[in-house]
């Protein structure tokens, strides 16, 4: 048990390291801004329950906002990504509900499974924070093609995460 | 009271998701036109030390680059120096034709060079980090240039580090003007690409064409007159009698890495008389 906080604590300051110093760091062009961070989130444990799973995204939204200097915009998509993903879970759950002792990984449930799973949440994540970033209604376009880019990258390195780091 | 605690415990995650919720949207609607001190300082103190780290790796790499670059800009500058004999405040690319403030503007402004340890371009919000700050006599309100042209303002200064606004922020308004013309209008974002800023505010019966370059107003105590920014890539008309103009910027925000700090020795006295003569 205290195994899997302490690897959580860990998992958590990396990936937002990982985030601010490389992801952060790399400038393609005005539109692609991938924030993989939000693998935090899909990788929580099954069991974990309702309150616990909203305040660590509080938290780990706050900790991108504090290295990003506009304070509030990925609290507010973090928070409600975390709210949508025990709906996600449950809509996508096999006949017999999911085993015990099994994480949210491509090694228990295969590829589709979750590359459904992390497209919506990561596509929900980015929706809510582009819209709250534009904030005009004449930019919605523009939102949802920002949100469909970087929601296919962020996806598509989320995956690839499962084959070089969180292989089991 | 019975049955509404029982309502509560029954909805906790709802709740608990709306108050989690409405606490980042406070902070958001809160904090961002404003001076976001402790958000910034944090951040800043942590992020600016590892980045200035970081940048003096990738200034190695890009050396040859940034050689070649000063080096055409001294040649240019000790051409201009054998011209007018007088002091030259700014260098131009080659397309521009060079301009100098007046010699009585000579003592009021003071440049400053910096470099660059952290910037951003794909933000709504985009800020760069330099590493100098309120120990090299650096304060909020001063204008950041490059040698292409106007990058942005100073918001936040920490004691060796500073933080700039570009004009790649949605916060940003920079008064700008037709140059030639002298028409002038307000500088802003619309948050699409970083190539391109749009100016507001030119009424439609001005004359302009594509090509014409727009240099800041100077009417303003941040920014000094005919900085350049960039030249009018299309136009068209918009709300009201005003045209909506796009502009190309100078300043290349992908690859810029070193910048000139403009202080304005006379910015407090200009604030103090405009102040007083708003108050009467």
């Amino acid at each position: 048990m205290i195994r899997i906080y302490l690897r959580n604590i860990v998992r958590f300051i990396v990936l937002i390291f990982v985030q601010i110093l490389i992801f952060e760091n790399i400038q393609l062009g005005g539109n692609i801004s991938p924030y993989i961070y939000v693998l935090f989130i899909i990788l929580m444990p099954f069991e974990i329950t309702g309150w616990a799973l909203l305040i660590i995204a509080f938290l780990l939204g706050l900790s991108m906002d504090i290295f990003l200097m506009n304070p509030g915009f990925h609290t507010a998509a973090t928070v409600l990504m975390a709210y949508f993903r025990p709906f996600i879970l449950q809509t996508f759950a096999p006949r017999d509900g999911y085993e015990s002792g099994s994480f949210p990984r491509v090694y228990y449930y295969g590829l589709g499974w979750f590359a459904k799973y992390s497209i919506i949440l990561i596509f929900v994540h980015h929706l809510f924070l582009f819209s709250l970033e534009m904030f005009r209604l004449s930019d919605i376009l523009h939102i949802l093609w920002r949100t469909i880019l970087n929601t296919l990258i962020s996806t598509f390195l989320v995956i690839l995460s499962q084959f070089f780091v969180f292989r089991k | 009271m019975r049955t509404l605690f029982r309502l509560i415990v029954k909805n906790y995650f709802v709740l608990l998701f709306l108050f989690l919720e409405s606490i980042s949207l406070v902070l958001i609607f809160q904090f961002n036109p404003f001076q976001k001190s402790f958000f910034l300082n944090v951040s800043r103190n942590i992020t600016a030390s590892i980045n200035n780290r970081l940048t003096n790796i990738g200034d190695y790499l890009f050396l040859q680059e940034e050689n070649e670059r000063l080096n055409s800009e001294n040649v240019y500058l000790r051409n201009q120096l054998n011209n007018f004999n007088t002091t030259v405040y700014l260098s131009y690319p080659e397309n521009f034709t060079s301009d100098t403030l007046d010699i009585s503007n000579e003592d009021r402004y003071f440049f400053k060079p910096a470099e660059i340890v952290n910037s951003s371009i794909n933000k709504q919000y985009n800020y760069i980090t330099i590493n100098k700050g309120e120990s090299n006599q650096l304060q909020a309100n001063m204008a950041v240039i490059s040698s292409c042209g106007v990058v942005g303002m100073i918001i936040q200064t920490s004691d060796n580090f500073a933080t700039i606004q570009t004009l790649l922020n949605r916060n940003s308004r920079v008064g700008a003007k037709i140059k030639g013309n002298d028409y002038f209008g307000i500088l802003d974002w619309d948050g699409r690409s970083p190539e391109y800023v749009q100016l507001s505010e030119i009424p439609v019966h001005v004359n302009i064409n594509e090509g014409d370059t727009i240099v800041t107003s100077g009417y303003s105590s941040i920014y000094p007159k005919d900085l350049p920014i960039g030249r009018i890539d299309g136009y068209q008309k918009g709300q009201g009698n005003f045209y909506n103009i796009q502009i190309q910027l100078f300043v290349n925000f992908r690859t810029i890495n070193h910048v000139m700090v403009i202080r304005n020795y006379l910015q407090e006295e200009q604030k103090e008389l405009e102040r007083e003569v708003s108050y009467d």
